[in-house]
């Protein structure tokens, strides 16, 4: 070893393993992105018998990564097209597209910015500028007042917008055809999500819905089986309290499930799944209090209860590093949250060995989860109204809504494409999300959705687990002061 | 009426010559740029907000005259109103007497004459410039029940863990104990308060047999008043105005409850800025947070008139 090395031993025996374990994974037939492996340019270097026999070590324990990890392969490539409209406008004309989310884990920019293109490509004269993180509600509520207003705005639930006539109906232009978005193709709560009193103001660009991830090495630990997760929250909580560990302080160190963590429990989740309809359209009133919604606040009070108070759930919630993913970093055994979680798992977290199950309900409850994703709408007084249309025909079509729910683990609003797509089913942790999808439901289409649920619905459900009301209370009283701003802003 | 105003005009035509009046002229147009903004941006708003504050508006329909019903709903109906107001208040009683004690004890250590003063100085002063935003997520992980620095501090000391931003009697210490690390740029005001006391007393104070405590307590602290009456003032209107903190802790470290946890657990950390923040931002009741802001600003009126009338019992000016 008297010469410049070159190559370590280390590094030679891991581009060997690794350039072998691409072969075998490539043999395993998978539909993995090219791998680049590290071409072997090392300097010729004489493999004794005991660096061949480290190889094969090094190989194997990757192969056993690769193979024993979750399987979640990258999406095959795709490409998107766009139509030309025909004919072009003449001088070119430019659409300003805003969107309200910025940068969270499931909203992809560079994939819309690729749909985007597309349309600029086949329409030279109808410029789509794309702007990521421009939708904030006041931005948009000014821009609207003052006559300016972008042509499309991707949102999150439009309830603000189009109960302040925020938003230009749909209305007319479903009325004249043309399109794929009928009730008959659409998932029955995606089109439930668009309508409000009988009017269609935005349509959902890729949804997602809520479903349970299971730790299956804390679940073999304790003793349930992964491969059986739970089937109804009687099941959930007997196996959150198995796999549930405690420390020696008496502080939760491993969390079997919180029904409030990431997205469960936001926008009424329980309630829902108890079977609550929370808003009584017809006769414009909040329905919080009503019996089924009692009983899932009541469950969420015995069950913490049961591990141990409220505050003590809290309180793990406090020990868990920020930017760190509770469930990634096996703290948590069971975990409600979206497919996005897949990829965050993939990217992140991929030793952790997980399986994922459909969304826990109560036993005979509304199976499913609430829906998610974004709204494209057209604002009141677009200057281009139905050039915007025709773009949103685009966008939200069939053929976008399946490039950008493949690529970014969504799910497109239509049933039909979603059962077509082979990847989908190639990937086994999007299975229980997307039967699960038919039976998913809108959040509630309260008109002051946020104020309801802020200043009523959550203060109340945090009474009632601090003790400080019974759940029937609490949920009369959140009624009632959501009401009260109901009925002060319809009077209008 | 008319009368008055004809002297005044008289007046001013009598007592301004004419090159007054051509500097007068010209100093209007170096200072228009900042009379142009504050028209605009300060006075403007002001004024619509006051407007705004009784009618019922939502940016998109008109405002509809509502006359006093919002300043009726906040004080009557409301049921977060109250907690906003304690919130706040409670930070005030707390945040503002203790910034006080420790900024001014921390001048009278860093006016001593020890090596490496200067350093001292500047290590007290950096937290100041951080941004509130930075210092707020430090802060989150520093409070950690499992990991925090303040609680491994607290257990090396045998003492129990404290769950400072999931428990709702802990919230408000924390954010108290947060404020207390920025307290630099009043260290700054007191250091230059100490220099401005005359040496001349303390060597009175001296031949006269006076200890350390007995100068601090007659000479120096008197002679502090006036910037302890400043920093009071201005502790108080920030106090009354406390936002990013709790919002950044409320959001990050706060309860698990989804919208709810941006006001912390159990809306501890809904601070009456928070409040008309969600109130305009959130619910786009825009009458209703103007209401709010006017009647923040008449409580931060009143309060600071009452130090100000106070302060004639207890600020001394020395004389000088």
């Amino acid at each position: 070893m008297s010469s410049k090395p070159v190559v370590t031993r280390r590094t030679l025996l891991r581009t060997i393993a690794f350039s072998a374990a691409s072969g075998v994974l490539a043999a395993c037939g998978q539909a993995a992105a090219p791998i680049n492996a590290p071409a072997a340019t090392a300097a010729p270097v004489e493999v004794t018998k005991e660096v061949t026999k480290e190889v094969a070590v090094e190989v194997t324990k990757m192969v056993e990564v690769v193979v024993t990890a979750t399987p979640a392969p990258k999406p095959p490539a795709m490409e998107v097209k766009a139509p030309t409209i025909d004919p072009q406008p003449d001088p070119a004309v430019d659409l300003a597209f805003w969107d309200w989310y910025g940068r969270l884990v499931w909203n992809k920019q560079d994939l819309k910015q690729v749909q985007v293109d597309a349309w600029n490509t086949a329409n030279p004269n109808i410029r789509v500028s794309y702007l990521p993180n421009a939708g904030a509600k006041e931005k948009v509520l000014t821009a609207v007042a003052s006559g300016n207003p972008p042509d499309l705005l991707l949102t999150d639930p439009p309830a603000d917008y189009v109960f302040r006539g925020a938003l230009e109906s749909l209305q007319p232009f479903l009325e004249k055809g043309g399109h794929p978005f009928t009730m008959d193709a659409i998932y029955p709560g995606v089109w439930k999500a668009m309508e409000y009193e009988g009017q269609v103001y935005g349509v959902h660009k890729v949804v997602n819905n809520g479903g349970l991830y299971i730790n299956a090495d804390l679940f073999q630990q304790a003793g349930p089986d992964p491969e059986k997760p739970p089937t109804n929250l009687t099941e959930l909580e007997e196996y959150a309290l198995k796999v549930q560990q405690t420390g020696s302080d008496g502080s939760i160190e491993i969390l079997g499930f919180s029904p409030w963590m990431n997205i469960a429990g936001i926008w009424g989740t329980w309630a829902e799944a108890f079977g609550a309809q929370m808003w009584d359209a017809q006769n414009r009133k909040v329905t919080f209090d009503e019996a089924a919604s009692v009983k899932a606040l009541q469950w969420q009070v015995d069950y913490a209860q049961k591990l141990g108070g409220y505050e003590k759930i809290l309180q793990f919630n406090d020990t868990l590093q920020g930017g760190v993913d509770p469930f990634g970093s096996g703290r948590v055994a069971m975990y409600y949250t979206g497919p996005w979680q897949i990829g965050i798992m993939q990217d992140t977290y991929p030793d952790i060995n997980y399986r994922t199950a459909r969304a826990p309900v109560p036993e005979g409850g509304r199976p499913g989860s609430w829906l998610g994703g974004g709204w494209m709408v057209i604002p009141k007084g677009a200057k281009h109204r139905d050039l915007a249309w025709e773009f949103l025909k685009f966008y939200c079509g069939k053929e976008a809504q399946d490039y950008e729910g493949t690529q970014g683990i969504g799910f497109s609003i239509f049933p039909a494409e979603n059962d077509k797509n082979a990847w989908f089913k190639s990937v086994k942790p999007l299975q229980p999300f997307i039967e699960d999808l038919p039976n998913s439901w809108p959040i509630p289409l309260i008109p002051t959705v946020s104020h309801a649920f802020f200043t009523a619905f959550n203060p109340m459900v945090d009474e009632a687990l601090r003790g400080k009301r019974t759940p029937d209370d609490a949920m009369k009283e959140a009624s009632r002061l959501a009401q009260v701003e109901v009925d002060r802003f319809l009077k209008k | 009426m008319a009368a008055t105003t004809s002297m005044i005009s008289a007046r001013g035509k009598r007592g301004l010559s004419r090159a007054q009046r051509h500097k007068l002229t010209w100093g209007l147009i170096f200072i228009s740029p900042w009379l142009v903004g504050f028209v605009l941006l300060t006075l403007y708003p002001m004024v619509a907000s006051l407007y705004y504050s009784f009618t019922d508006y939502d940016v998109l329909r008109p405002p509809e005259w509502v006359g006093l019903e919002n300043y009726a709903t906040f004080l009557t109906q409301d049921n977060l109103a109250l907690t906003a107001i304690y919130n706040t208040l409670f930070y005030a009683a707390f945040a503002v007497p203790l910034g006080i004690l420790v900024s001014v004890a921390l001048a009278l250590l860093l006016n001593a004459r020890v090596k490496g003063l200067a350093v001292f100085r500047g290590v007290f002063f950096v937290p100041s410039i951080v941004p509130v935003v930075a210092a707020s997520v430090l802060w989150v992980w520093l409070f950690s029940t499992r990991s925090g620095l303040i609680n491994l501090g607290l257990q090396a000391l045998g003492l129990p863990k404290v769950a400072w931003l999931s428990d709702p009697d802990w919230t408000k210490p924390a954010l108290i104990i947060m404020s207390l690390w920025s307290v630099g740029g009043s260290v700054v005001i007191y250091l230059a308060g100490l220099q401005d006391i005359p040496q001349s007393l303390y060597e009175a104070a001296m031949i006269d047999g006076a200890n350390i405590w007995q100068q601090i307590t007659k000479i120096t602290i008197p002679l502090l008043t006036p910037q302890i009456f400043f920093q009071l003032v201005l502790g108080l209107i920030g106090a009354f105005q406390v936002f990013v903190q709790a919002f950044i802790l409320g959001s990050i470290g706060g309860g698990a409850l989804g919208m709810g946890s941006e006001a912390g657990p159990a809306n501890s950390l809904l601070f009456y800025s928070l409040y008309l923040y969600f109130n305009a931002f959130r619910f786009f009741r825009m009458g209703y947070a103007s209401a709010m802001a006017w009647m923040l600003f008449l409580i931060t009126l009143v309060s600071t008139l009452v130090v100000l009338r106070s302060s004639r019992r207890w600020v001394h000016y020395g004389g000088l």
